[in-house]
């Protein structure tokens, strides 16, 4: 590969990586209003129990998908030759 | 708040509202970041799998936003409608709502339905017409529980006797929307009706509490005023109730809760004002007849009971669902009892009826049962003659438990007693009637509950009548033979309770002799052709002396026994399909009367072939004939199971079994006679024993007559 396309792939991987940070970085708190207030009694009651403990997991989950989304971009761009 | 969190189901406003809000917000953002993150994911060739698991969040978000609007639509509903009440705290206003949505739904269109009630009651007949889409709610807890609460208990109680004023100034003023205005107010008082079973059932989940029913009470014993005035236009809260308790279809039938409360203190209501003065022999005729605008309490003298709404506004069968008419015209003169919609409520459940019936009212001697059935006995004869107070017994004391026990054994005093004071036992061994007091009849509705009563309790009867020729004591909790005779001749002269207890009996008797052939039928012989004899012999004495000379009822049932009834095997795998044989030996109750029904049906649907001896005379000589032709099927019924076999004769199918003898032909009868004696086939016999049982079963009976009550 030339080092004129190793150079253009590494620019586009780190801006890939800039973008999907800034992604997880704008949603990473998303659902926080939600279990915030069901913290505090919004709303009580077995269905409310269940509405809550499903918000949490989806947060979990939310983040756990954010976080992998970044570490598989910056693997990239790690593996990417150096141009020497 | 963490403790009350556990307990309280509800919402906090106005924190609620901003979740809501925020969290439909929060799923719009993370479905627009999994398409985003599918772009870069996808345009940097990178693994898209955390973009597609966001995206499925995202789906779940989405539908619990909608959830959450929904409730929040219901809850601002609530709001707005001032259902139900929000408690104020330092973080917010509480309010309280059910966790289901349906129920949360339920809980509006209850409080719609009270709302729209009141309009209805008001003249608004769109109101009227608008209940009608929410009638079918009635049987949802949340829903019958929003809507007694928003009527109040005293609005239970003023907003039927309001429809039924509208409905009777329909009536007046002629109007042509008389129809629609019926069928409307009907179904508006069911409606009312089955949420205040509902609700009133501590076992529903939408039970309104016990303050509830103590308040209903307060509200029944009250007078209330007509919304159109005029003067003399009170009523009692409890004439209302009993339109309502009326109009019940059972469907959930009242709570044992609901009878103690309120039923009891009906029944209470009632006793306390009962007529001072005996009462004439015949009910007068309605001394007043309805005059439009002036509504009576008591619509004729203060002898009569109590009416309800129908009664009090002479709205003949207005109030009346279609199906619940049992003829044209009303009856009785439009007198109605509001004791009577009360028990009809209870007769729908064994709960109801034993709470009601098994009562005795602290301060009274008496209890409620011997109240009704003999103080009170006058004052069915102004109505239904004790029909549903018959039916409301049937449902309290046709079971085994100690309750039906110790009520069956009160009314068979009770009922015993009375029915002594008609009949008489005459010197010549036959009854005599005296209509002493000219009240004999005025139970006359409650005879076929009686006799139903009664076919559930065949074996007390029997062990009771039989008791001393077993050898063993009565039990305490059994009727007295004396009181088992009068209340033979009391049911029997109703057709439908004595055929039923007929039919039972022949059933019973037939499934104890099939159950039991191994172990000797002596003394199931002696029970069964007993108690027959008694039942006959009443019957035919009570008609005779009062003067009936033809009893069809009788005929016919002779009729089936010399057609062979007792010859013909019963195929109970057809007629208990699905039950394991080995439970036939438990049939008791209802399933007497199911053989039994089956065997009378089969003779007259088939005829049966037995024109083999002389037709029968005397009731015992059915007795006798019955049971020996029953014998006679289970012994052949016996010889083939064992495998028997009477290769080549005329009595027998092709492979050697002995034919039913209901299917038999003259020849084949005398050969079977011939055969049985060469073959020594045992035949069963009568043994002396049970001959003299049969044969004393009359004069035994009558003499159940002899003597006086002591007075209690």
């Amino acid at each position: 590969m030339a080092d004129g396309d190793l150079e253009e792939l590494t620019r586009q991987l780190r801006v890939a990586v800039a973008r999907i940070q800034r992604l997880s970085d704008d949603h990473w708190h998303a659902l926080d209003p939600t279990c915030g207030a069901m913290d505090a009694d919004a709303w009580m009651g077995p269905a409310g129990r269940r509405f809550g403990s499903s918000v949490r997991s989806d947060r979990v989950e939310l983040r756990g998908q954010l976080s992998q989304a970044v570490r598989n971009a910056q693997a990239k761009l790690a593996a990417v030759p150096k141009i020497s | 708040m963490s403790d009350r969190s556990t307990s309280f189901v509800g919402v906090r406003q106005p924190a609620f509202d901003a979740m809501v809000s925020g969290h439909v917000r929060a799923a719009a953002q993370i479905d627009r970041l999994a398409q985003a993150l599918w772009a870069e994911l996808n345009r940097a060739q990178l693994d898209t799998s955390p973009a597609i698991r966001i995206r499925a969040v995202a789906g779940r978000l989405r539908e619990q936003a909608a959830d959450l609007q929904r409730r929040q639509r219901l809850v601002r509903e609530m709001e707005r409608q001032k259902i139900g009440f929000g408690f104020s705290t330092s973080q917010g206003t509480l309010w309280d709502l059910p966790d289901a949505l349906d129920a949360l739904q339920a809980r509006i269109d209850g409080a719609e339905a009270a709302d729209l009630a009141k309009e209805a009651a008001g003249g608004d007949r769109k109101a009227l017409g608008g209940l009608t889409r929410l009638a079918a709610e009635a049987n949802n807890p949340a829903f019958a529980r929003s809507l007694l609460e928003r009527l109040g208990a005293d609005g239970v109680i003023t907003l039927p006797a309001a429809l039924a004023q509208r409905l009777r100034m329909t009536m007046d003023a002629r109007a042509s929307s008389l129809g629609a205005d019926e069928a409307g107010v009907q179904s508006a008082l069911k409606m009312l009706s089955r949420a205040l079973a509902v609700g009133t059932n501590p076992a529903s989940g939408g039970y309104v509490g016990d303050s509830y029913l103590n308040r209903l009470a307060a509200q029944g014993r009250a007078d209330h005023r007509f919304p159109k005035g005029g003067p003399n236009d009170t009523y009692n809260g409890y004439q209302p109730l009993a339109t309502l308790l009326g109009m019940s279809d059972g469907r959930p039938p009242f709570s044992a809760r609901f009878m103690q409360i309120v039923g009891r203190d009906m029944i209470a209501y009632d006793r306390e004002h009962r007529p001072k003065h005996s009462l004439p022999r015949t009910p007068p005729p309605v001394a007043f007849p309805y005059v439009p605008g002036t509504p009576h309490r008591r619509p004729e003298d203060a002898s009569a009971p109590t009416p309800d709404l129908t009664g009090l506004l002479q709205l003949g069968w207005a109030l009346t669902p279609e199906a619940d008419r049992p003829t044209v015209d009303p009856p009785s003169h439009g007198r109605t009892d509001f004791l009577n919609g009360l028990l009809h409520a209870a007769a729908f459940s064994r709960d109801g009826s034993q709470a009601l019936l098994d009562h005795t009212p602290s301060g009274q001697k008496n209890s409620d049962l011997e109240y009704l059935l003999h103080e009170r006995r006058p004052l069915w004869a102004y109505t239904d003659h004790g029909t549903s107070l018959g039916q409301a017994m049937s449902a309290a004391m046709s079971a085994h438990d100690p309750i039906s026990q110790k009520l069956f054994k009160e009314t068979s005093e009770l009922l015993g007693r009375d029915t002594r004071k008609y009949f008489t036992y005459g010197k010549d061994h036959k009854l005599r009637f005296s209509n002493v007091d000219g009240h004999a009849d005025d139970l006359s509705g409650l005879r076929p509950s009686l006799g139903a009563i009664m076919c559930s309790h065949l074996k007390d009867l029997e062990d009771s009548l039989f008791a001393d020729i077993s050898g063993s004591e009565l039990p305490k909790i059994l009727p007295s033979p004396r009181d088992v005779d009068a209340l033979l001749a009391e049911a029997g002269q109703s057709d439908d309770g004595f055929m039923s207890l007929v039919e039972n009996a022949i059933g019973r008797s037939r499934v104890l002799l099939d159950q039991r052939h191994a172990e000797g039928v002596d003394n199931v012989l002696i029970a069964q052709g007993g108690f027959l004899g008694h039942l006959l012999a009443l019957r035919h004495e009570a008609l005779v002396a009062r003067g009936v000379t033809v009893d069809t009822t009788n005929a016919q049932i002779k009729e089936l026994i010399d057609k062979g009834v007792g010859l013909v095997p019963v195929p109970y795998a057809k007629l208990f399909s699905g039950v394991p044989a080995s439970v036939y030996g438990e049939l008791a109750g209802r399933q007497y009367g199911k053989v039994g029904a089956w065997l009378f049906q089969h003779m007259q649907q088939d005829g049966g072939s037995a024109a083999e001896d002389t037709k029968v005379a005397t009731d015992e000589q059915a007795v006798r004939k019955l049971l020996r032709h029953m014998s006679l099927s289970v012994a052949i019924d016996r010889f083939n199971a064992s495998g028997g076999r009477a290769s080549g004769e005329p009595f027998a199918d092709e492979k050697g079994k002995i034919l039913p003898p209901s299917r038999w032909d003259d020849k084949a009868r005398s050969r079977f006679i011939d055969w049985s004696q060469d073959k020594n086939f045992a035949a069963p016999q009568m043994s002396q024993r049970v001959e003299t049982v049969i044969k004393n079963s009359h004069d035994d009976a009558i003499s159940s007559f002899n003597g006086t009550d002591e007075t209690p």
